[in-house]
């Protein structure tokens, strides 16, 4: 699968699109709508939490917790707090624990805020245009890209890998 | 219409990281006392 995005100028151009993807076979569960906050999307499938910055700050702060989790570790190490025998087992641990930490803080704050991936649409979302995305199979990319431009000759389709799915359909 | 897979994504990833966050917790008071 490979996520299409592009702008919509307007919701009925949208709805349009939408309407187009569906019937052209793929589910409404992988067409996301995204329009500014407080427009109303009616009967366009809502992007719900693919809007959010959950994922990406959760692997964010897997990596800066995991890292500093893993110093502590290696710090403790180098200098044994009084009466504990610190090895390499407790450093590694450290590094998991620390991984976890920040990944789930950083990920609920991160879940308040727009999602990072979008921030090159943001612009153009609180101008009134709707961000649509789809999730298409690969080798078809270039079919559905033909039938989203040929509603709107100028739009720009961009492609961003869907995140890999941790739940096998 | 909600997103219920993205959703329950979410809530497994916080459900499984409290999970191992608890199990690696343990170890690792296990290990110091």
């Amino acid at each position: 699968m490979k996520r299409l995005c592009f702008l919509s100028p307007d919701l009925q151009h949208a709805r349009k699109v939408v309407s187009d993807l569906k019937n052209a076979g793929i589910q409404e569960k992988h067409i996301y709508a995204l329009a500014k906050y407080g427009e109303e999307l009616e009967d366009l499938p809502d992007a719900g939490p693919e809007a959010d910055d959950f994922l990406p700050a959760y692997k964010r702060g897997l990596e800066l917790g995991g890292t500093a989790g893993l110093l502590v570790g290696l710090t403790a190490m180098a200098f044994p707090p009084a009466g504990i025998v610190v090895g390499g087992g407790l450093a590694l641990l450290l590094g998991l624990w620390g991984a976890g930490v920040g990944g789930l803080l950083t990920g609920l704050a991160g879940a308040a805020f727009p999602s990072s991936r979008l921030s090159e649409f943001e612009s153009a979302i609180e101008q009134g245009q709707v961000l649509i995305m789809a999730d298409v199979p690969k080798d078809e990319v270039e079919n559905y890209t033909a039938l989203i431009r040929r509603l709107d000759p100028d739009v720009s389709v961009e492609g961003i890998e869907p995140p890999p799915t941790l739940i096998p359909k | 219409m909600r997103k219920d897979g993205a959703a329950f994504r979410n809530a497994l990833i916080i459900v499984g990281t409290i999970v191992v966050l608890v199990i690696v917790g343990a170890l690792i008071v296990n290990y110091v006392v």
